[in-house]
């Protein structure tokens, strides 16, 4: 029995957000999927937001300037399909699981145990220059209106972008100065909804595509409309020869898992706090999935794994590489750098979150998290049962004449040997 | 005479493996000790010109004990043979020759470690040469022989283990080479 991790409520992002008329937004949460090819990355967003505003607008620094060509809509279910078949999971063991045993006794058809693991998922412009900012390239796809900018003083990109009613917070001057003078662009992006939203849901996925030979990821950005710790969910998918994608420039902190916890305490909140622990200092991530893609899991969160299809809408056309998941969560203080990844080469990972339903069957079995594996448990799985006998019967004769040919050749070499 | 033999196989196939890997397919045991023996015992019920008719008797074991980090896993195998064959002596000194053959039924007794026990019937075979030194009430004997059981049977288990699994396989079939030496008692000539 599987069960999803649902996100725990969190801050996160890693463009800027501004209100297009100055109300108080806030991203609640953010999933970025990377692809990198050596060559070009495939960069998804996929944000939730809260706030009392329609109109909604980012700012994200990019290295080129994009065209509609390089800028699309992907469907939300892509985003949903490769965070649930990456998310932390639950697994609730029974002793049949545990000792699993099958018997064919001559095809007599005596047979134990080995039944699957019973899962089941639960939740979880213009084309002037205004002052030192030059629009390089609008258009509008998947629902927004982009506009493409160049600057070469932070000053001007700010009042550029409050004349063009991109309301950025202040005090973001030297952060923008920076991603200037790394030469970078900004994509502003506005979008309407239909209306303003009573709680948090997700804005229109958006990927965009462009010209880069390492991984990287804008968070610098995201701290100017920071409202408290940011957390993002990256999936690097690496090819088969970048294999497992970890973060260089950030520590990478474990939280305790592969252990039993109470089965009546929620996932969610349980692996909230198990977060807060490991990440209570300083900026970190942790590496929460790193599978082979054609790999199986243990357990599958879903009955099938994402598809050559669904891996190349998502920038991946190499259907034997890796997906890497990395929970990083940062204050505005503490993100110093933007995020840069490496891809290691190294296939054949197989790290996952995973807890187990606590049992006291089990406990010969896993640790108890927190705790350690119990001193001297009672009556548990690996309890060992000779006392029944399965399977009596005759059986096939196939090998049996090999006893008697042995003896035959060594007879036979005798009466050479006489002769 | 009587035959009396312990047995030390140097070849045996069959019975209990057992392996352990994480989820990256790395090993996480060790076979820590694996080890058979046989005891034989054969004694002639008819005489006949050239030959004994012999009834031929014996059993066995053979043992594994795999270790994985928070496991180990112990499998053991018994197994028990009557056969019926022919026998031949070769030579009339102090220093005879012998050779023989049975075939017959063998039982088997799987013991894996955390599940049921598995028992099967099958049909055995054998063949032996050997040498029986000395005349008289007591006679040392030596003998090389092969011994097999052959069979579909088989068992196999998988035990969770934290941070991986351990399997394990067992089948009925078998095939030994066999060294063994005893004793030959009871009087007697053998035929030949």
């Amino acid at each position: 029995m599987i069960f999803f991790l649902f996100a725990a409520e969190a801050q996160a992002f890693c463009g800027t957000f501004v209100g297009g008329d100055g109300a108080l937004l806030a991203n609640t949460e953010s999933r970025v999927v990377l692809a990198n090819d050596g060559t070009h990355t495939t960069l998804t967003l996929a944000m939730d937001y809260r706030g009392d505003a329609a109109d909604f607008a980012l700012i994200l620094p990019v290295p080129e300037i994009l065209t509609a060509e390089s800028v699309s809509a992907v469907d939300q279910a892509l985003i949903t399909r490769i965070d649930e078949w990456s998310v932390p999971r639950e697994v609730a063991y029974t002793c049949e699981d545990v000792v699993s045993v099958s018997y064919n006794v001559g095809g007599c058809g005596a047979v134990m145990g080995c039944d699957d693991s019973n899962y089941t998922m639960v939740g979880g412009g213009t084309d002037s220059a205004e002052g030192s900012v030059t629009v390089e390239s609008t258009f509008s796809q998947a629902g927004y209106t982009f506009v493409v900018l160049s600057a070469e003083e932070s000053s001007g990109l700010q009042g550029w972008l409050d004349a063009n009613g991109y309301a950025l917070p202040a005090g973001g001057d030297a952060i923008l100065q920076e991603y200037i003078d790394s030469g970078s662009y900004f994509l502003a992006a506005k979008v309407a909804l239909d209306a303003a939203p009573t709680d948090g849901q997700w804005l229109p996925p958006i990927q965009l595509r462009y010209a880069s030979t390492s991984w990287a990821l804008p968070i610098r950005i995201g701290t100017i409309s920071a409202d408290g710790p940011q957390e993002v969910t990256v999936f690097a998918l690496g090819n088969s020869s970048q294999g497992e994608v970890s973060i260089s420039n950030y520590p990478e902190v474990s939280v305790e898992d592969e252990c039993m916890r109470p089965a009546t305490e929620d996932l969610g909140a349980y692996y909230a706090d198990q977060l807060d622990a490991a990440l209570v200092s300083e900026a970190g991530w942790v590496m929460e999935y790193s599978w082979d893609l054609t790999a199986n899991c243990d357990p599958c969160t879903a009955a099938t794994g994402l598809t050559p299809d669904e891996l190349a809408a998502l920038g991946l056309d190499d259907y034997h590489g890796h997906l890497s998941r990395m929970r990083l969560r940062y204050t505005a203080e503490q993100a110093t750098q933007d995020v840069a990844m490496y891809g290691s080469g190294v296939l054949g990972q197989a790290e996952q979150i995973r807890y187990i339903q606590h049992a006291d069957v089990l406990e010969g079995t896993f640790p108890v998290c927190g705790e350690g594996f119990v001193a001297e448990p009672a009556g548990t799985c690996l309890t060992p049962d000779r006392a029944s006998v399965t399977g009596i019967a005759a059986v096939g004769a196939a090998w049996a004449p090999a006893g008697l040919l042995g003896g035959l050749t060594l007879l036979a070499a005798l009466r050479r040997r006489r002769a | 005479m009587i035959h009396l033999l312990v047995g030390l196989p140097l070849v045996d196939v069959g019975g209990f493996r057992a392996s352990a890997y994480d989820t990256q397919f790395n090993e996480l045991g060790e076979e820590v000790a694996a080890g058979s023996f046989a005891l034989y015992a054969d004694a002639p019920v008819h005489r006949f010109r050239r030959l004994d008719l012999r009834l031929y008797t014996g059993g066995g074991l053979q043992s594994l004990r795999y270790e994985a980090p928070g496991l180990s896993f112990d499998g053991a195998t018994w197994d028990l043979l009557a056969e019926l064959g022919p026998a031949w002596t070769i030579g009339d000194g102090a220093v005879r020759g012998f050779a023989e053959l049975g075939l017959g039924v063998s039982g088997r007794l799987g013991l894996p470690d955390y599940a049921d026990a598995v028992a099967v019937f099958g049909v055995s075979g054998h063949g032996a040469v050997g040498v029986t030194f000395g005349r008289g009430p007591l006679a040392g004997v030596v003998a090389f022989r092969t011994d097999s059981v052959g069979s579909l049977a088989s068992a196999s288990g998988d035990i969770l283990l934290p941070d991986g699994s351990l399997s394990w396989y067992w089948t009925a079939s078998t095939f030994r080479a066999v060294v063994s030496a005893g004793v030959a008692f009871g009087g007697g000539p053998d035929a030949r």
